[in-house]
C-alpha cells in the first residue's frame, strides 16, 4: 500500500518508490482545504501540459497517461484506490485551481 | 380503625389532574416550537454567509485584475478590494461585518462559522488572502513579490511576481469557493437536520398530544364515569323535554317501559303519555316551575305505568336546553294504595254487612239484608241469591235485586251450578265464550256477562249468588270482591241461623214424634198463665201401651206414638199445642177454649186416631183427662186436674174423655181409688185426689178394641 498524504499545499508519497503491478493507494486529505488526486504516468511535473490559464494541468491532454483520478475529498477523508502501475515514473497531483501551481504534486517511481 | 374511601366526584384533586394535562397539552407545541426556533437559529444567516463566502472568490480574482489594471495605468482600487477580501475572510471566520464592495452592495453582518471543516478552510482562506494582499501591496509598491513570506504553506516555484500573484489569487479563490461549498453544504445539512428535527418533533408531538389527549379523556371520563354509572344504573327515568318533544331519555327507559329509547325520543314521549295526563304534563313543562307531577305512560305490553316526576327547568342551561323530568316508577305503590283503598272499602262494606246480618235472627231477615247489599254493590246489575232447600237437591230463589231484578238463572240443582261445583267465584265476560256457563246461553235476552259466587258454610254448599250484566260490562273486580264478601257473610249468617234453629228445634221438640217436649210446653203454659190467656189442657195416654210394647216390640210402640201425634195434629187447630209429656203420655193445650169445648176437640182426635189405623201397626186407643185455665192458677195444678180426669177415664174403661175437677183438700181424697202406675219413664203418679167424670155416652164410647 502506498500512503498518499495531501495537505495545503503539498503531497507526500510513502514510499516514493514501489514495485509495479496493482498498487493500493491510501489517500489521506489532511486539509484544511479539499483536494483531488490524479495519477499520471509522466517523467515529472514540469513536463505536464497546462491549460491556457497556466494554473491547471490540461487533463484532457494527459488523459491517455492518467491511471487514476479521485474527485475532491473532504478534509480529514481517507480514500483508497487501486491502480495498476507499470514500471516507470508517475506524477501525483491535485488539479484544483492553483493547487498544482501552489505545490501539490509529487513523483512516484515504479520499478 | 378502617378507613372508608369516600366518593367525591367533584374533588379538587380530580380537577387538578385535568388542569395539569391541559397545561402539558399546551406545553408540548411550545416546546416543539422552541426546539424548531433553536434548530433554525443556526441557519438564519446561512444565505448571507454563503453569499459572502462565494463573493471572496470574485474578490480574489478582481484583486488581481485591479492590480494589473493599475499597473497598466488604468484606474482601479485593488487596495479596497484587498481590504474587503481580508476583512470578509475574518468576518467569515469569527463573525462580524463583511464590508460592502463600493457601489455593489451593503455591509453584511454575519455570524462566526462554527463548523470545524469550514473554519479550517476559512482560516486557510484568511492566510491566503493576507498572503495575496501582502504580495499585491509589494507588487504595487515595486518591492519583490517573491520575498513576501507565505503563511499558508504555499510552495510556489515561480519567481514571476504576476504569476505568483495569480497563483495566490487562484488559491485564495479556490479555497474561498471550497469554503463556500462547505458552508453551503453545512447549511444543507442544517436544513436537513432541521427538517428531521421538525419531523421528529411533529411525530413526537403527535404521540405526546395523543397521549395527553388520552390522559385528558381518561381523566375526564373517570370523573364523568361516576355520574354515567349512576345515571345508567339508576332505575330513575330522566327525560329532557324541549320544543314539544323529548330530546333525551336515560337508558333506564328500557327497564321501566320495556321500550327502546327511540320509542320515547321526539314526539314518542307525548304519544306514550296517557291521554288524560297529557295536558297536565304539557302545561307543567311549559310552565317550567319546579314541581312534582304524576302521570301514566304506556309500557311495551300496553299496561300503564305510573311515574312520579320532579320537574326542573334547565332551558337556560346551554348544556341541557330543556325541562328535565326526574321520574320514578311508582306503579307498584299506586296499585298497593288502590288495593288498600279497595280493601278498606270492602272492609267497610263487610263490616256494615256483618252488622246488618247480625240484626236479623232468621233467614228471611238475612235475605232482606242481602237484597239491600245487592243494591249497594250495583243498582243496574240484576242479582239473585239461590239457596238449596232441605233436600239439598233444588235451588230456591230467596233474594233478588230490588232495583235491577233477577237475572233468572235457570239452574235448578246445586250440582248443576259450575260455581257451586268449583267452590269459588266464576266470572263470565260473555255468554258467547266457548267456556261460558251453558245456563247463560239458555237464557233469553241475548249475550250477557255474569258473575257467580258460591255460598257455603262450614264447607257445605248452601247456594249461589248470581249477578248478570250486558256483555262486556260485567261487575268490576271491586264489585266482584263485594259480591264475594256478601256471599261469604250471608252464607255464614244463613248457616248460623239454620244451625241455631236446628239446635233450638232439637232442644224444644221430641225427637220421636216431632212434637214439642214437656219443658217447652211448660214454658208456653207459664207464659199463657202470666198473660192470663184462657185455654183448655188435656192429658192423653195410650191405652194398653205396655202390652203393645211387650207383644209387638218397641218399634211398634214408637210407631204408635208417632201415629197418635200425627192424628192429634190433624184433628186440632194450628194454634193448639201438642206435647209429648213422657212415655205414652201427651199434653194438649187449646187456647181460647174451655173444658167443654175441649171435649169436642178431643173427640175429633179420637176419631182421627181411629181413622189412622190403616195397617202397619196394631190399632190402639187413648184416654183423655181435661181441665181448663179457669180451674187452677199453676201449671202443676192444671196438670194434676187433667191427670185426675185421665185417671177416671182409665178407671172407666179407657178410650174416653173425662173432665177433671178441682178438689181443694188433698187430705180428704179417697185413697182407695188412687193408684200408682208406671208409664215407662219412671215418672210416678200420686193417688188421684178427686175427680169428676164427664158422663156423656159419646165420651165413654170406645172406638177401638181394648188392648191390654
Amino acid at each position: 500500500m502506498v500512503k498518499v498524504d495531501e495537505r495545503d499545499f503539498q503531497i507526500a508519497v510513502s514510499p516514493a518508490r514501489v514495485t509495479g503491478g496493482l498498487v493500493d493507494l491510501q489517500v489521506d486529505n489532511e486539509g484544511p482545504d479539499m483536494h483531488e488526486l490524479i495519477v499520471v504516468r509522466a517523467e515529472d511535473a514540469a513536463t505536464l501540459p497546462m491549460r491556457p490559464d497556466g494554473m491547471t494541468v490540461n487533463e484532457a491532454a494527459v488523459a491517455r497517461v492518467t491511471v487514476a483520478s479521485l474527485e475532491p475529498g473532504e478534509p480529514g477523508s481517507v480514500r483508497n484506490i487501486e491502480v495498476k502501475l507499470l514500471p516507470g515514473r508517475y506524477v501525483l497531483f491535485c488539479n484544483m485551481s492553483g493547487h498544482f501551481m501552489g505545490g501539490m504534486h509529487t513523483p512516484l517511481v515504479v520499478t | 380503625m378502617r378507613l372508608t374511601r369516600h366518593f367525591k366526584p367533584f374533588a379538587p384533586r380530580s380537577r387538578r389532574t385535568i388542569v395539569l394535562i391541559v397545561a402539558l397539552l399546551a406545553l408540548a407545541p411550545t416546546v416543539s416550537a422552541g426546539l424548531s426556533i433553536w434548530a433554525a437559529g443556526g441557519s438564519r444567516h446561512r444565505a448571507d454567509v454563503v453569499e459572502v463566502a462565494a463573493r471572496q472568490r470574485t474578490l480574489a480574482e478582481r484583486y488581481i485584475e485591479d492590480i494589473l489594471l493599475v499597473r497598466s495605468g488604468a484606474t482601479a482600487d485593488p487596495v479596497m478590494i484587498g481590504r474587503v477580501l481580508t476583512r470578509s475572510a475574518a468576518a467569515l471566520l469569527d463573525g462580524g461585518v463583511a464590508p460592502a464592495v463600493d457601489g455593489d452592495d451593503d455591509d453584511t453582518n454575519i455570524p462566526a462559522t462554527k463548523n470545524a471543516i469550514a473554519r479550517g478552510q476559512l482560516m486557510q482562506e484568511r492566510r491566503l488572502a493576507n498572503d495575496l494582499t501582502l504580495a499585491g501591496s509589494a507588487f504595487l509598491a515595486g518591492r519583490p513579490v517573491a520575498t513576501v513570506p507565505l503563511t499558508a504553506h504555499e510552495h510556489i516555484q515561480t519567481a514571476d511576481p504576476i504569476q505568483r500573484l495569480r497563483i495566490l489569487a487562484a488559491l485564495t479563490s479556490n479555497v474561498s469557493l471550497n469554503a463556500a461549498r462547505t458552508i453551503a453544504k453545512q447549511a444543507d445539512h442544517g436544513i436537513a437536520d432541521l427538517i428531521m428535527i421538525q419531523v421528529a418533533l411533529g411525530v413526537g408531538g403527535i404521540f405526546v398530544s395523543l397521549f395527553l389527549v388520552w390522559a385528558l379523556v381518561t381523566a375526564t371520563r373517570r370523573q364523568t364515569a361516576h355520574f354515567r354509572s349512576l345515571v345508567i344504573s339508576s332505575t330513575d327515568l330522566v327525560f329532557v323535554l324541549g320544543d314539544g318533544s323529548c330530546r333525551y331519555t336515560s337508558t333506564s327507559v328500557t327497564a321501566v317501559l320495556g321500550r327502546p329509547e327511540s320509542d320515547v325520543l321526539g314526539e314518542g314521549f307525548f304519544q306514550l303519555v296517557h291521554e288524560d295526563d297529557r295536558e297536565a304534563v304539557t302545561t307543567a313543562v311549559q310552565h317550567g316551575a319546579p314541581q312534582e307531577i304524576v302521570f301514566r305512560m304506556r309500557d311495551v305490553s300496553g299496561a300503564w305505568r305510573y311515574l312520579e316526576a320532579h320537574l326542573t327547568d334547565l332551558s337556560e342551561d346551554r348544556h341541557i336546553r330543556g325541562v328535565v323530568l326526574n321520574s320514578r316508577d311508582i306503579t307498584d305503590r299506586v296499585k298497593l294504595e288502590l288495593e288498600l283503598t279497595q280493601q278498606a272499602q270492602r272492609d267497610n262494606f263487610g263490616n256494615r254487612l256483618a252488622e246488618a246480618l247480625e240484626m236479623g235472627d232468621e233467614e228471611q231477615a238475612t235475605f232482606e239484608v242481602v237484597e239491600r247489599a245487592m243494591v249497594e254493590i250495583s243498582q243496574t246489575h240484576p242479582m239473585e241469591m239461590l239457596l238449596s232447600d232441605s233436600s239439598r237437591a233444588h235451588l230456591e230463589r230467596v233474594a233478588t235485586s230490588p232495583t235491577a231484578g233477577s237475572p233468572a238463572c235457570p239452574v235448578e240443582s246445586p250440582f248443576s251450578c259450575v260455581a257451586v261445583r268449583r267452590g269459588h267465584p266464576v266470572v263470565f265476560e260473555t255468554s258467547e265464550a266457548l267456556n261460558a256457563c251453558p245456563k247463560l246461553r239458555e237464557r233469553s235476552g241475548g249475550p250477557c256477562s255474569a258473575v257467580c259466587v258460591p255460598i257455603s258454610f262450614m264447607g257445605r254448599s248452601l247456594g249461589v249468588l248470581h249477578a248478570a250484566g250486558p256483555e262486556g260490562r260485567q261487575l268490576d273486580s271491586e264489585q266482584v270482591g263485594q259480591l264475594t264478601t256478601l256471599a261469604t257473610q250471608a252464607g255464614a249468617r244463613i248457616g248460623t241461623v239454620r244451625a241455631f234453629e236446628k239446635t233450638q228445634l232439637q232442644a224444644s221438640t221430641d225427637g220421636l214424634t216431632g212434637l214439642i217436649n214437656r219443658r217447652t210446653l211448660e214454658g208456653h203454659l207459664r207464659s199463657m198463665l202470666r198473660q192470663r190467656m184462657p185455654f183448655a189442657l188435656a192429658m192423653a195416654d195410650l191405652d194398653h201401651f205396655k202390652q203393645l210394647n211387650d207383644m209387638h216390640g218397641h218399634e211398634a210402640g214408637d210407631r204408635s206414638l208417632r201415629v197418635f201425634a200425627q192424628a192429634t195434629r190433624r184433628a186440632l187447630r194450628d194454634d193448639d199445642l201438642i206435647a209429648r209429656w213422657g212415655g205414652e203420655e201427651f199434653v194438649i193445650v187449646m187456647p181460647d177454649t174451655d173444658s167443654d169445648q175441649a171435649v169436642g176437640s178431643l173427640e175429633r182426635v179420637r176419631n182421627s186416631l181411629a181413622g189412622s189405623h190403616l195397617g202397619g201397626h196394631p190399632p190402639f186407643t187413648a184416654s183423655f183427662g181435661v181441665t181448663d185455665s179457669t180451674k187452677a192458677k199453676t201449671v202443676e195444678r192444671l196438670i194434676q186436674l187433667a191427670d185426675a180426669g185421665l185417671y177416671l177415664s182409665k178407671q172407666s174403661g179407657r178410650d174416653r174423655i173425662t173432665v177433671g175437677e178441682a178438689i181443694p183438700d188433698v187430705g180428704a181424697v179417697d185413697l182407695g181409688t188412687a193408684r200408682t202406675r208406671s208409664n215407662g219413664n219412671g215418672n210416678g203418679r200420686r193417688a188421684r185426689p178427686a175427680f169428676h167424670q164427664a158422663a156423656t155416652e159419646e165420651e165413654h164410647h170406645t172406638t177401638g178394641p181394648e188392648i191390654r
